[in-house]
């Protein structure tokens, strides 16, 4: 298993956020973490990435606990800018080379050049959206054993979803897991494998996306409307 | 890991510490400059010497504080801000990330310490130099002949000050820095167990580094203010030798023994903080 979270639980003040998740995610898959808003979708990604801690529970990846063996072994994207906006896009890049054993830099050149984004440009002076594309880029750049992308294609024009979905394809390992949380279900739908409803903290559904399609002669995005309209969300 | 840490810290700060530190020697050369012309050494001229050497003692403490608050931020910026989705993701453990913030950043510390008593060592020494020039003053001639001509007489303002103090003058100084490179230390280490303490509270997380800022660096204070206290306790029942010179001579360890000591609690705090479970 790439990762494996058992009887996981966390909350926030009091408040919960996840109640007991017991997830597992083999390898080679691309997983859908689908949910409304404050479902627990980016506490769960934070939790396996290190930037949280649970209450109570635990996460493998790859079966080591959460620490620098189970970091270099996760790409992990946020759903916020995070680099230092005075760094340039090439020092970004010579960064996570000097930390990220897995990361190939030629592989980030490339995808900049194809998006015709200047690495000599500083962080600060692009544009939301192209900030996150350098984002994905440095992430998807890395030979990992598990990508967390936390709403990747959120910030980006309808245009350029088409290219990061296909990056994002084309530049993982057959024998590496992906899992996606976004609320833009429709465009990414047909890449997913798999998919993880999650409702107030709790898994509602995890299943093949095929299976669901057979079972409810719907689309994902049609489903999730259903499921969540239904509780009240 | 460690290295390439510590390598990527320096280069985020060295700019902004590099400015900082040339400012201080920028300070000192126009302060070289304006005791060569003749300012101090008119009646009519003196408010514009007192606005300078004003001007002069804020730019220094503009300096120290500039950079001090400059490491915290970074810090704060760094691993607890949204630069911190990066930091702690990296394959390193916490303590290595608070370890290089710590060297580089007391690196940039002490430099700038030393700067600050380098300049006002050597404008001091020029003042001295430029008065005596003016006046002839008998007591202070032998610094004219600094270079070696009449060590007799140098001999005797050296004897001279460690009469009063305690110490030779460039021993004095040698102590002023010992305990401005303990110190520094104890300095950054409050602003990062500050921050590290602000953290633990669920809101208002820079407020609170800023009320446990003020909590800390008043208990420095109050613990190195009663133990520089206590040689003078001592000194009232000595007899025959001079209070200020006893006072002065083991005032300057005890002020260093209690940095060193806050620096090793400080340490501690923030390593055990650190390794505290993440929450960003």
């Amino acid at each position: 298993m790439i990762l494996e979270c058992k009887s996981l639980a966390k909350a926030y003040s009091g408040s919960p956020a996840l109640l007991g998740i017991d997830l597992q995610i083999g390898s080679g898959h691309i997983v859908g973490l689908l949910g409304p808003n404050g479902s627990g979708k980016t506490t769960l990604i934070k939790l396996a990435a290190g930037l949280l801690s649970p209450d109570s529970g635990t996460i493998l990846v790859q079966g080591n606990p959460v620490g620098p063996a189970s970091k270099s072994l996760v790409s992990y994207l946020p759903d916020h800018a995070y680099l230092d906006g005075h760094r340039k896009v090439r020092e970004a890049i010579g960064f996570f080379h000097d930390f990220y054993t897995d990361f190939e830099p030629d592989r980030a050149y490339g995808m900049l050049e194809k998006l015709s984004i200047d690495p000599n440009q500083k962080l600060k002076a692009l544009s939301k959206g192209t900030k996150e594309k350098v984002q994905l880029i440095l992430a998807m750049s890395r030979r990992a054993k598990l990508y967390l992308l936390d709403e990747p294609i959120a910030g980006v024009d309808p245009a350029a979803r088409d290219y990061i979905l296909q990056t994002i394809l084309s530049n993982y390992d057959e024998s590496a897991s992906i899992l996606i949380s976004t609320h833009l279900i429709s465009d990414i739908e047909n890449i997913l494998d798999e998919v993880v409803f999650l409702q107030n903290g709790k898994i509602h559904t995890h299943a093949s996306v095929d299976l669901l399609r057979q079972e409810s002669h719907k689309s994902i995005d049609a489903l999730f409307r259903e499921v969540f309209q239904c509780s009240g969300n | 890991m460690f290295r390439k840490l510590m390598k990527h810290e320096w280069h985020d700060t060295y700019k902004a510490m590099l400015t900082v530190n040339l400012s201080l020697i920028l300070l000192t050369l126009i302060g070289c400059c304006i005791l060569n012309t003749s300012v101090f050494e008119h009646r009519e001229t003196s408010p514009v010497a007192v606005l300078i050497v004003f001007f002069y003692i804020m730019s220094l403490a503009t300096c120290g504080i500039v950079a001090t608050c400059y490491l915290c931020v970074r810090f704060y910026r760094n691993l607890f801000g949204k630069e911190g989705y990066l930091m702690h993701a990296l394959p390193v453990k916490p303590a290595q990330l608070l370890h290089s913030k710590l060297i580089v950043g007391y690196a940039w510390s002490m430099l700038n310490s030393l700067l600050c008593i380098a300049s006002v060592a050597l404008l001091a020494f020029l003042a001295l130099f430029q008065y005596a020039k003016a006046n002839g003053v008998d007591g202070i001639s032998p610094l004219l002949q600094w270079g070696g001509m009449d060590n007799a007489r140098i001999i005797d303002l050296e004897s001279a000050f460690e009469d009063i103090f305690g110490y030779k003058p460039l021993g004095f100084l040698l102590q002023f820095c010992i305990l401005q490179v303990f110190s520094d230390l104890a300095s950054l280490l409050t602003g990062y167990v500050s921050i590290l303490l602000g953290q633990l509270v669920e809101k208002y997380k820079v407020m609170s580094a800023i009320g446990f800022y003020i909590a800390l660096y008043l208990a420095n204070q109050t613990i190195c203010s009663i133990m520089i206290t206590l040689p003078s306790l001592t000194a009232l029942s000595k007899e025959g030798e001079s209070f200020l010179k006893f006072y002065c001579k083991t005032m300057m360890h005890y002020a260093i023994v209690s940095q060193v000591l806050a620096g090793a609690a400080l340490y501690l705090a923030a390593l055990l903080l650190m390794r505290r479970k993440q929450n960003l």
